[in-house]
């Protein structure tokens, strides 16, 4: 732990060159495409209660988030030539479905599906690991954000939390200290995400992944 | 009796034994023209009556008291605004039509299956409940014991489900049964108003279940409750055609609570209320494997060759609102 602490002190003093000392307090947006992948929600069994207190199972399901894409935009702000802020915001369009089976009344093994609608609300925290310019720059991503799950008739909400990390590049194809729009580029990322609440079959922590590529503009 | 009033006997009992099928909550109500009217008390605290006379081991005390807990097990179920008052023990007989809500022992040994039953005397065009009987069957052996007694059916048990009765609830068929020596026998069930007995010794009929509340709920709504559930409503086809009486139940993938009701009329509507907010497995099913007559009076009515399914759409019902109508078509 103390390594790593060191580590990530070392490459925030680090200097900077030119071109990447004026990202420093600039601010930048970028919109782009995120896909999701699917989440399983768990397995849960309808029961009735017997005479002496056991359980009788009426039907069995097994219910999942499917994955998608979607779109999102971020709007980021550099504190240093090598950390950002960011407030990320993503709409998808997910499916939840349930599978029903073992139905005691033998109904035949079956699907039932709602379309959902998406939100997350996302602050994050990105830490460039180098500086080359006109190069690749990995860098590390996390945060935490604010779930909001409707249902495809927008008649009921669900909410929850999230806290995500992940890995990712960017690339400024255009980069000039003096112009307005001091830089463009593309960015590449992935990450670990992790969610509780929002429509689901209980409280558990759900693991899923997330991808994104967007394109940035630097002011 | 007046000419606007109708004496209902035996609407409602709870058997040891009998025919019955797997379903959900359903309100008494009676047909007034093109309507239906829902029977409920008006006027609350409900005013009740114990008899002066224990039966079979069980004083008229120990009757009360027992009484007593299962009209407090509605009274202060959160969501269910009832209440009742005991006035004090009587001589008069349950189902004398004496303007007296009264319970109490009595012999019925012509209704060999039957542990008890509600009676009503309810004004027919407004559905306002005037007076109500409960008697409790003493060819059975009863026990007011706390823990139950092997060999002797909970009277405390069995006076909930007939005061569900009592607050204007039909039977519910969340439950599974089986044929035995020609006798239906309860399996499991997840329902105090279904209409037969758990064995003698259980008491888990003490405590009302999700679909017991829903059902009470809808007749007595407490403060907000219907600004924080939701209903499904829908219709059920066989064949493009709507059906009558099938069954449907709502399950919570959430909460795991399963609520019932079935279709009432000829377009195969149905509303299931008093549902949580949250998305819901609906699945229908046929009333076929018990006695129809426990849940409607005309039997004919009542589809019952088609197989049971799941719907292929999950139910999100909002709070405070409907679900949106939804569409099930069964097959043959």
């Amino acid at each position: 732990m103390k390594v790593c602490a060191a580590t990530l002190l070392m490459l925030l003093a680090a200097s900077a060159p030119a071109a990447a000392q004026a990202r420093s307090r600039s601010v930048e947006i970028a919109p782009g495409a995120i896909w999701f992948s699917g989440v399983d929600l768990g397995t849960s069994t309808a029961t009735l209660e017997r005479p002496g207190g056991g359980d009788f199972d009426l039907f069995s399901t097994d219910t999942s988030l499917d994955g998608g894409v979607g779109a999102g935009a971020a709007l980021s702000f550099y504190l240093s030539p090598r950390v950002a802020i960011e407030a990320a915001f993503s709409y998808a369009r997910p499916s939840m479905s349930t599978r029903v089976s073992a139905d005691a009344e033998d109904a035949e093994p079956a699907t039932s599906e709602i379309g959902l609608q998406q939100y997350l609300i996302e602050g994050n925290v990105r830490w460039y690991l180098a500086r080359a310019r006109g190069a690749w720059r990995p860098f590390i991503r996390a945060g935490g954000g604010y779930l909001r799950q409707l249902d495809d008739a927008s008649a009921h909400v669900e909410t929850g939390k999230t806290l995500q990390a992940g890995l990712g590049v960017d690339r400024a194809f255009r980069e000039r200290a003096g112009a307005r729009l001091k830089r463009a580029g593309l960015r590449l990322d992935g990450r670990l995400l992790a969610r509780q609440g929002g429509f689901d079959v209980d409280d558990s922590l759900r693991l899923g992944f997330s991808a994104g590529a967007s394109f940035f503009l630097g002011f | 009796m007046t000419p606007s009033h109708a004496r209902v006997l035996l609407i409602a009992c709870l058997m040891a034994a009998a025919t019955a099928p797997a379903a959900a909550y359903l309100k008494l109500g009676f047909r007034v023209g093109n309507r239906i009217v829902t029977a409920s008390w008006s006027e609350r605290p409900v005013r009740y009556f114990v008899t002066d006379r224990g039966d079979n081991g069980v004083s008229s005390s120990q009757f009360q008291q027992a009484i007593r807990r299962a009209f407090d097990t509605w009274e202060t179920e959160p969501d269910i605004d009832i209440a009742f008052n005991f006035v004090g023990f009587t001589g008069a007989e349950p189902f004398d039509d004496d303007g007296m809500n009264v319970l109490g022992f009595q012999a019925e040994p012509d209704l060999e299956r039957v542990l008890g039953a509600t009676g009503f005397t309810i004004d027919n065009t407004t559905g306002r409940i005037l007076e109500s009987d409960i008697f409790f069957n003493t060819i059975f052996d009863w026990t007011v014991a706390a823990n139950g007694e092997s060999g002797r059916f909970d009277l405390e048990s069995t006076a909930v489900h007939e005061i569900g009765h009592m607050i204007g609830l039909g039977h519910s068929a969340i439950g599974e049964t089986e044929l035995t020596d020609g006798r239906r026998r309860v399996i499991a069930k997840q329902a105090v108003m279904f209409p037969i007995a758990f064995p003698t010794g259980s008491t888990s009929d003490r405590r009302l279940k999700a679909d017991d509340i829903a059902g009470g709920a809808d007749i007595y709504p407490e403060g907000n409750f219907d600004r924080t559930h939701g209903s499904i409503s829908g219709r059920v086809l066989l064949d493009g055609r709507g059906i009558f009486g099938a069954h449907v139940t709502a399950y919570n993938l959430r909460t795991r609570a399963i609520v019932g009701n079935f279709t009432l009329d000829d377009q195969g509507a149905f509303v299931i209320s008093g549902l949580d907010p949250g998305l819901y497995v609906v699945r229908v099913e046929p009333l076929d494997d018990g006695d129809v007559g426990s849940f409607f009076d005309d039997d004919d009515e009542v589809e019952v060759n088609f197989k049971a399914m799941i719907a292929p759409r999950l139910v999100s019902v909002p709070r405070g609102g409907a679900s949106g109508d939804i569409t099930i078509e069964v097959k043959r």
